[in-house]
């Protein structure tokens, strides 16, 4: 035991010795040129997070909010739309405006069915079953922030989310904070069977608009119970396991 | 970790780049260390080094806790000194050389010593060489070191087992008389 003790400082003290003490400088040259060419990863994580607003988020938005006040006054218009104020997800209103800008959106309510800024195109595959619609499911590893839980809600295609986005053509998902968290919109998208699998498609991210177009595809098990993911991308989750 | 350092994490996660220029700056000298002793070749750690800060600038939105930030980072370097490693053992079987480098430290009265610990642990593979950097150069617990390399502790406390006996080994057979004289 203490030649073993005796062996372990002995190394300690050689790695000690034979470190470098600095590192070149050519590392971060050659790292940095590599960066200037590399995007970000942006994943869902960003909106699952409290939204911090930094001082540049909150002067940008301003600016945001200057140049699209006309199309402000009009989302405020439209009742049940975006910026409505109502927290319910009530009967859609499909507002003619195409001017919905997720980016410059103020998410004060997030459960409301979301018009898409321009037509959302037909997804693959086919509408969930009936008995996958109206299901619930908590993310599979929980997601949870101040009492708060990440929950996606699969929906069939006449519900006002689908209608929203797809004018009824599309059974949906969304996936919102439960209890709803203010300023958070979520993610929401065309929820489909594809070779017997579901397949979540991305279409409105607002707070991570590089995951728009990604898709995952989840094993169905246990009637229907759990879904497992098969080859997630880093934008969407693991699974999801029914409340 | 700082406040300093969490902010620097935070923003260069939302996309500063210079606030990610100066998180690289602040952590280089340690990765290049920790690449450098268990690759054993400069230029290989430099490889690993650069890789894993293109890896950390391009994966650090999907860091959730900043908190997290340095054993999220030595994940990251772990996983690009393996790879490094493995591209290197390939590269060696092709050309048949194996490249050694001199110690960084001159000769003094215990080299014997060092270029024992050298050699015992250019023989380990790069988990075991792995396990003991982290464990006895960084000082990590045996929990945190698993953590980093993604093993269970058990495996960890094995491989740390394994790597310093076959250290001991190593230094005992070449303090151990020639073999031919103990048996005459």
């Amino acid at each position: 035991m203490n030649a073993g003790r005796d062996v372990e400082r002995l190394i300690a003290r050689w790695l000690v010795e034979e470190s470098p003490g600095r590192a070149p400088d050519r590392i971060l040259a050659a790292a940095g040129t590599t960066i200037d060419h590399t995007k970000q990863r942006r994943s869902a994580v960003v909106w699952r997070q409290s939204v911090t607003f930094t001082l540049r988020t909150v002067a940008l938005a301003a600016v945001i909010v200057l140049v699209a006040g006309g199309s402000l006054y009009l989302f405020g218009r439209g009742p049940g739309g975006v910026g409505s104020g109502s927290t319910s997800p009530t009967a859609p209103q499909p507002t003619p405006s195409p001017t919905v800008a997720p980016t410059a959106t103020p998410w004060a309510a997030v459960d409301v069915p979301v018009v898409p800024a321009s037509p959302l195109p037909d997804p693959t595959g086919e509408g969930l079953p009936s008995d996958l619609t109206g299901r619930t499911y908590a993310v599979n590893p929980p997601e949870t922030l101040n009492g708060k839980q990440l929950v996606l809600t699969l929906r069939a295609a006449d519900d006002a989310h689908c209608v929203a986005m797809y004018s009824g053509r599309s059974t949906c998902f969304t996936v919102l904070w439960d209890p709803v968290k203010s300023g958070d919109p979520g993610a929401r998208g065309s929820a489909r069977i594809v070779d017997g699998n579901l397949v979540l498609s991305m279409a409105i991210v607002p707070f991570d608009l590089g995951c728009v177009g990604s898709e995952a595809t989840y094993a169905i098990d246990d009637a229907g119970a759990t879904l497992r993911g098969i080859d997630p991308p880093a934008c969407t989750f693991p699974g999801f396991g029914e409340l | 970790m700082s406040i300093d350092q969490a902010a620097m994490v935070s923003l260069a996660r939302s996309g500063d780049r210079e606030a990610f220029d100066l998180l690289a700056a602040t952590v280089v000298d340690r990765l290049y260390a920790v690449a450098r002793l268990v690759l054993r070749d400069s230029d290989r750690a430099e490889d690993a080094v650069q890789e894993t800060l293109v890896r950390c600038w391009r994966d650090l939105p999907s860091l959730r806790d900043v908190t997290r930030f340095d054993a999220w980072l030595r994940r990251l370097l772990m996983r690009a000194i393996t790879d490094e490693f493995r591209r290197a053992r390939s590269y060696r079987a092709s050309i048949a050389v194996l490249r050694i480098e001199p110690s960084t430290r001159d000769a003094s009265a215990d080299v014997v010593v060092r270029e024992q610990l050298d050699t015992g642990f250019r023989r380990l593979s790069v988990e075991h060489r792995a396990i003991v950097v982290l464990r006895l150069y960084l000082g990590l617990s045996i929990e945190e070191s698993a953590v980093t390399l993604g093993i269970p502790v058990g495996t960890a406390k094995s491989r740390l087992h394994y790597a310093t006996e076959a250290m001991r080994l190593a230094l005992e057979a070449d303090a151990r008389p020639p073999a031919q004289e103990v048996s005459a």
